[in-house]
């Protein structure tokens, strides 16, 4: 479902199409590999996504809240 | 199950409990809003359609493929009325419109859909909601 590119302690993630309920799940997953893999900044570039949901939008508050409490940070770009 | 019907004053999906037949409601509305040319936002609706039957298809129906939820979208000449309905026993709605947590998980939905509507009213269980989105005037159209 996504493009993942490393720059230096950064994770850039390019999910294309939608991230709706029916597969947010499997984008928590992947973003929390990341993480657990030892992500510090994590980036979203959602210039390929045409559609984000409530259940889209839950994903990005997770990840935030993971990856600030461990002194990371989370950008999402959305153009 | 997935069955649609529509002409130009109307159309209709009565389809199976699942998450994957909210993104083809989606993607099928959209393409009957573009093939009609109906001036409305096509955003906000396609919001709309997405928060009412994740609604439906969640805390309605379960995510239960036997369970059968309904969407049923009419236009006249001045707004496109949509109503969607579930067979669930309905929720407390009044504890729900209003989302005040910017880092809870959950809880965006109803928020949305009433943001992207122009009038959103349940009925007393709460297992059916209506919702308004007015025609763009003709002055606008053009913006």
């Amino acid at each position: 479902m996504s493009i993942t590119e490393k720059q230096e302690n950064t994770v850039v993630v390019r999910p294309e199409g939608k991230i709706t309920a029916a597969n947010a799940d499997d984008f928590r997953r992947e973003l929390q590999e990341l993480v657990n893999a030892g992500a510090v900044n994590l980036t979203i570039d959602l210039s390929s996504v045409d559609m984000v949901d409530s259940k889209g939008l839950a994903v990005f508050i997770v990840c935030h809240k993971t990856i600030t409490e461990k002194g990371g940070s989370l950008t999402v770009i959305t153009e | 199950m997935f069955e649609i019907n529509h002409n130009d004053q109307s159309f209709r999906i009565k389809m199976s409990a699942t998450l994957e037949n909210i993104d083809t409601a989606d993607d099928r509305l959209a393409e009957y809003i573009a093939d009609r040319k109906i001036p409305v936002d096509v955003f906000a609706l396609r919001i709309i359609l997405r928060e009412s039957l994740l609604n439906a298809v969640t805390h309605g129906s379960g995510v239960n493929p036997e369970e059968n939820v309904s969407f049923d979208l009419n236009i006249d000449s001045s707004k496109v009325t949509v109503k969607v309905s579930d067979n669930g026993r309905g929720f407390n709605w009044r504890e729900h419109l209003f989302h005040d947590d910017n880092l809870s998980e959950g809880g965006r939905g109803l928020a949305l859909m009433k943001i992207y509507s122009d009038n959103m009213e349940f009925n007393e269980s709460g297992n059916e909601v209506t919702l308004c989105k007015h025609i763009k005037v003709a002055s606008s159209i053009s913006e």
